[in-house]
């Protein structure tokens, strides 16, 4: 094979290859998010969909995962197209016994693929970095919740309401929260995959916390508290489910709890007292497993009502709550 | 059967057995002599039935227990008869180092210790496949709990015991597995005639296998629900009386990693044959220099880690703040903080990733130009990019801890870090595909797995940097796509080439060829299986799953799919089982194999198959480059003697 050939079939190699590479990451993002890239198409199915995100702190992060989609899909299709192109096109003929052509290797090839890996990872600590940013950076006018973590279940204190204990964190739509988390015993994870932000909660000093839980009673300064800080801000109304997302025993998979995510006015209402949570132990207990539990969440979701947990699945009782959510809104007016 | 009951292996396991039966015993009645609140007791087994039912007797011991463990060991090793020769020095006798089956028949070298590296080689292999295949039968177990929403036949405790011993018990399989590797591939290719401390050596091997023993008898013994990690102030308080075991079993395999790395490094540096440089050497010794220095250097930290476990369980030193003295809080005494176990776990557990998957690496580099009868492309970028990842990998380890009560400005460092893991990685990749191109690739079994490899860990180095990024990994931290992930390297990083190992120096083990129709059929039902596994365990991770949970609410979707990773990990289990009947079946009954099945240029292919004892009948001569393929007439090592080509 002269030079000259071998020079000219690689061209054609190589341009064929340009064009498979951009349509395969094209395909490959697609199949990832569900949504074909440059239009509004989608596809209905991505393979690694992330749930509806419903914080403030969900937007620079799920932007940073769709620059990693892109890369994920760039990368892919760099090193597969040529590796299924090689394997097709350059596999050994039959019978042909010879040793394929001596490359042993180009520096400037080499210089290249350090250097450019190296311009994306520079984008994506600035990316990193910038996002991580935006998700830690603190409101102007955020309330406090004091979560307490033990196995297996979560406790939650608000301190500006006199330290109201309560079993689920209850917040108003857009209203920024600043968990102060603190574990009873081990390592526990909080965990909310629509707020997309997770974080540990560590058991320091749990000597002081037990003195401090008889009381109550956070505002007395002691040494050693040192909770574990998470900011989110809910911009949708519904319930979501708390997730304990650090290995902690024997309930470990059923540690959940719940964020209710209410409208500033029935906010208002629950903190006089007045909104009724769906206390029913069955429901706030109700295991992974138990039929009737999504029926019941949906119905509370779209109805933003008092539960009935004597109503079975989505029958007639959401109506009924709907109705009964508004008359809470008339007297909240009043 | 005779030669069962009398091999090292067994007496060994037997005076395991008995050693701790009698230490607990002897430990429980003096502690209850001097007033201890113990039960003397000689029966220290079954504290926990099958079924994840607490049967542990009133009165259970742990101090004693962790004494009568690490007795245990000694007991193994004594019984073994690997310490004899030391025992001998210790005398003031000179014993010689003994050679060849002693008149018994050939096999029994393997259930035997012995001092040749081929013979060890074969033993940390058989080990590795033993114990990787327990490993996946737990897995295997806990996957059918998970095929389906609820709990169907295990609970929250035996789901935690079957979980937490997978991991680490395929931690010690992956060892044995990368012990195989570096102590059968590693004198033979430099052209050694065996390791530098032959009896260190059979110490390293034999260490291994009582701490497996030790890991798995803790499943029956109480099991532990701290996952692999046992971070505090979990693993200091559980009441599952197996903790103990893990630690002990986790604590003593690094010794195994201590002694067989540095064993490594000294034959790598002074038993090269003439002529070899460093950058002659084949590329798998690169990797597995690089894998053994990564080995000999950050394996302590772990040990100190586990120790400080162990002591805060079993005698009540306060390391990491869980049993904090309310007088000592009182009086202002600082109490220890849990965090400090992570960074101790992960400053060595990141790089024992990398020590897992080098190897492997250079596995893929190593056969790659064989089966396309092209050089390996850019050598020399390669085997720098083994130590480059090697260096990088050891000043991550915080990565994991990015969800941790960690200060948030002393997170960015290791996300920066970690993404410099992807240029060297990347420098691998490119290099694999321009050595395949324009290569005449034959795809005997060995290539096949060397492609899977290449894909699946491709699909695990993709999802790597999205967890490297702090914001990303606050949504996905502790998901089943980290799960996923970790699955995804080490499937390609160790298993796939591992298997390629496997399937191409089988001939040069054994002598025979294995069945080409089984090895296919092998590997195409394993990467289908694997890949459908492993994108699927990212997938529920992204939807919300977390890692390490006994069940899944159905409000998640994720039924169909956790059927579908279950179907997977059953397809990839029945794969292997194809392997080993056809390793088992033709190590029997294959055609004899020739010398130079693959038409390799590497050392050991030019000596014949099986390899005599001392691997070369001289001292063999490096006079050029390993990969010139494509020139005819270029030699590598001249062999005196040589059978064959």
């Amino acid at each position: 094979m002269s030079n000259h050939k071998n020079n000219s079939s690689n061209t054609v190699h190589f341009s064929i290859i340009g064009v498979l590479i951009v349509v395969c990451t094209l395909a490959v993002y697609t199949i990832l998010t569900g949504a074909v890239p440059f239009t509004d198409i989608s596809i209905g199915y991505g393979l690694f969909e992330i749930p509806q995100a419903a914080s403030a702190q969900a937007q620079p992060i799920d932007w940073l995962f769709d620059a990693h989609f892109w890369l994920i899909a760039f990368l892919f299709a760099v090193i597969v197209v040529p590796l299924l192109y090689s394997i097709v096109v350059f596999r050994q003929e039959e019978g042909d016994e010879t040793d394929a052509p001596h490359i042993h290797g180009n520096t400037a090839l080499e210089i290249a693929w350090t250097v450019v890996p190296l311009i994306f990872v520079a984008a994506f600590i600035v990316w990193g970095w910038q996002s991580y940013f935006a998700v830690l950076a603190p409101s102007d006018n955020e309330v406090t919740i004091r979560a307490q973590a033990y196995k297996w279940d979560w406790d939650f204190y608000y301190p500006e309401h006199d330290n109201m204990f309560s079993k689920s964190i209850v917040v108003p739509v857009g209203q920024p929260v600043l968990l102060e988390m603190q574990s009873r015993d081990v390592i526990h994870a909080f965990w909310v995959p629509a707020f997309r932000v997770k974080q540990d909660v560590f058991p320091y000093d749990t000597n002081a916390l037990e003195k401090n839980f008889a009381n109550a009673d956070y505002s007395s300064n002691y040494d050693h508290y040192k909770p574990q800080i998470m900011r989110f801000t809910p911009i949708e109304e519904g319930v979501f489910r708390v997730r304990c997302a650090e290995i902690c025993g024997t309930s470990h998979y059923a540690m959940l709890a719940h964020v209710f995510v209410l409208s500033q006015a029935d906010y208002d209402l629950w903190v006089a007292g007045e909104y009724k949570l769906p206390a029913d132990p069955d429901f706030l207990n109700a295991q992974p497993g138990d039929g009737y539990y999504l029926d019941e969440l949906d119905d509370y979701l779209n109805g933003t009502g008092e539960f009935d947990p004597s109503a079975g699945g989505d029958e007639e009782p959401a109506v009924e709550v709907e109705d009964e959510s508004a008359a809470v809104d008339g007297t909240d007016e009043s | 059967m005779r030669y069962f009951f009398t091999s090292s292996l067994f007496i060994g396991a037997l005076g395991q057995w008995l050693t701790g039966y009698f230490a607990y015993n002897a430990l429980t009645r003096l502690r209850f002599n001097l007033g201890y609140d113990v039960t003397p007791a000689p029966w220290f087994f079954r504290l926990r039935n099958f079924f994840g039912e607490d049967i542990t007797p009133p009165g259970f011991d742990e101090p004693a227990m962790v004494l009568a463990t690490l007795f245990s060991l000694i007991g193994f090793l004594l019984c073994s008869g690997v310490l004899t020769d030391w025992l001998k020095m210790c005398a003031g006798q000179r014993p010689h180092l003994t050679h060849g089956a002693q008149g018994k028949p050939e096999w029994t070298r393997y259930i035997n210790v012995d001092v040749n590296h081929k013979v060890i080689g074969i033993q940390y292999g058989m080990s590795s496949i033993f114990i990787l295949l327990v490993g996946g039968l737990l897995a295997i177990l806990f996957r059918l709990e998970l095929a389906m929403p609820g709990l169907q036949f295990l609970d929250g405790d035996s789901y935690n015991t079957l979980f937490s011993a997978h991991g680490i018990i395929m931690i010690a399989a992956i060892f044995a597995g990368v012990g195989a590797m570096t102590n059968y591939l590693g004198p033979v290719m430099v052209g050694a005639s065996d390791m530098a401390f032959p009896r260190l050596n059979a110490f390293s091997y034999w260490v291994s296998v009582p701490s497996a023993l030790i890991l798995i008898a803790g499943i029956f013994m109480g099991g532990w629900d701290t996952g692999w990690v046992g971070y505090p102030t979990h693993s200091t308080s559980t009441t599952m009386a197996g903790v103990q075991m893990f630690l002990l079993g986790f604590y003593l395999n690094g010794f195994s990693s201590i002694a067989s790395g540095l064993n490594l490094v000294v034959t790598t540096i002074y038993m090269r044959a003439k002529g070899m440089t460093y950058f002659r050497m084949p590329i798998f010794v690169w990797a597995a220099l690089a894998a053994s220095i990564l080995q000999m250097t950050v394996t302590q930290t772990v040990g100190v880690a586990l120790t400080m476990v162990v002591a805060e369980r079993a005698i009540g030193l306060d390391f990491f703040g869980a049993i904090a003295d309310p007088t000592l809080v009182a009086a202002g005494v600082p109490t220890g903080d849990p965090i400090l176990f992570q960074h101790l776990f992960w400053f060595y557990s990141h790089p024992a990733v990398y020590v897992w998957i080098l190897p492997g690496l250079g596995i893929i580099s190593e056969l790659l130009p064989v089966f396309s009868r092209k050089p390996l492309f850019g050598y020399k970028w390669i085997a720098l990019s083994s130590v480059g990842i090697a260096l990088v990998g050891s000043i991550v380890w915080a990565h994991h801890m990015l969800t941790s009560s960690m200060e948030p400005m002393w997170k960015v460092p290791f996300m920066i870090s970690t993404l410099f893991v992807a240029v060297p990685t990347g420098v691998k990749f490119f290099s694999w595909v321009a050595t395949i191109w324009e290569g005449k690739m034959r795809f005997q079994t060995p290539m096949l797995f060397v492609l899977g490899a290449i894909s699946v860990f491709l699909l695990g180095g993709l999802s790597g940097p999205i967890l490297g990024t702090i914001a990303t990994d606050m949504h996905l931290h502790d998901s089943y796509f980290v799960v996923g992930h970790f699955h995804a390297t080490i499937f390609g990083g160790f298993v796939f080439p591992f298997f390629a190992a496997i399937y191409y120096w089988y001939p040069k083990m054994t002598g025979r060829m294995y069945n080409e129709a089984l090895g296919k059929l092998h590997f195409w039902i394993m990467v289908p299986g694997f890949w459908v596994m492993s994108l699927m365990q990212m997938r529920v991770g992204m939807q919300g799953m977390r890692r390490r949970i006994a069940d899944y609410g159905p409000d998640l979707g994720i039924a169909a799919e956790q059927a579908l990773i279950t179907v997977a990990t059953l397809a990839i289990g029945w794969s292997i089982l194809i392997m080993l009947y056809n390793l088992v079946s033709s190590a029997r009954s294959a055609e004899k194999a020739p010398a130079n099945p693959w038409g390799s240029r590497s050392p050991e292919f030019q000596s014949p198959s099986p390899l005599p004892e001392f691997n070369y009948d001289a001292p063999i001569t490096v006079v050029g480059d390993p990969y010139d393929y494509g020139i005819e007439d270029a030699t590598y090592v001249v062999v005196p003697g040589a059978a064959g080509d």
